[in-house]
């Protein structure tokens, strides 16, 4: 699951099993066509250049007396519903949770296509669920 | 002088050319593209297809149309000046062997998310069915 930060910054609940080749497989797109590179382009925005959330929390932000108050504090435009869901997830074992600045590296056009037609990014987050990895 | 305060907006055009052995079949087409029939970007590529399909007509038509008569006099004049000396080489090798050549603008204003995305990009792909030649962008 991709959540946009107002602070231009990425967070993303990704399938502790999902891989590159994973990811693109479950697309079903055809290897390095045009499509299989867009997807491709996209899920290294979302996984390269990252910090893991809950590393960070357990070395720099440990005041914070469980994740969910770190979530809630640090990113106080998360509704405390997504930060149930999100913690949730966690808690499952299935994801892990990171932070990065998809708007700085990704290309103009995909940020576009990523942002505006609603249907895009959930097609993307359907390949995002820990499920579809498991096995 | 007028200033205009709100946001003004941009688009884009891309002029294409398409080769292939007969009608562009659209299950070939997504297929150059990329996208299985399984794939949940299927429907979004399919409206690309539409988009395209729309938009485009064989090379012999459009040029004998006002709007590319006023500017081409040939195809060799159109492919040469809008693409390259490679791509009227193509061109050449697809009359050789009977193949269709295709030609056409997409606006990043028309409609589907795909098509304003690759308004803004420039590539070419080709399969043994079809070549997509969408190079020629101006943004």
């Amino acid at each position: 699951m991709i959540i946009m930060n107002d602070r231009e910054e990425h967070i993303v609940l990704l399938p502790c099993n999902i891989t590159e080749d994973k990811f693109l497989e479950k697309a079903e797109v055809i290897k390095n066509s045009y499509f299989y590179r867009q997807l491709k382009s996209i899920y290294n925005v979302l996984t390269k250049s990252t910090v893991d959330l809950e590393d960070e929390y357990k070395k720099y932000y440990s005041e914070y007396e469980n994740f969910y108050e770190f979530l809630y504090h640090k990113y106080p435009h998360l509704e405390e519903k997504l930060i149930k869901i999100i913690v949730n997830n966690l808690e499952s074992g299935k994801y892990k949770i990171f932070r990065g600045h998809m708007h700085r590296l990704i290309n103009y056009r995909l940020m576009q296509l990523m942002e505006y037609p609603e249907e895009f990014e959930e097609m993307i987050n359907k390949l995002l669920k820990a499920e579809l990895y498991e096995n | 002088m007028k200033i205009r305060t709100d946001f003004v907006t941009n688009s884009s055009s891309t002029s294409f050319i398409i080769i292939t052995e007969n009608e562009l079949i659209k299950d070939d087409f997504i297929e150059l593209m990329g996208v299985k029939k399984e794939s949940d970007f299927y429907e979004m590529m399919s409206e690309l297809y539409d988009n395209i399909k729309r938009n485009m007509a064989t090379i012999e038509d459009s040029l004998s149309s006002k709007y590319w008569r006023e500017s081409y006099s040939t195809a060799e004049d159109f492919l040469k000046r809008e693409f390259s000396e490679n791509i009227y080489n193509k061109y050449l090798e697809a009359v050789e062997n009977g193949k269709k050549t295709y030609i056409g603008t997409l606006s990043s204003d028309g409609e589907g998310q795909l098509t304003s995305f690759i308004c803004c990009d420039h590539f070419e792909e080709e399969n043994e069915k079809i070549f997509f030649n969408y190079t020629n962008c101006y943004w």
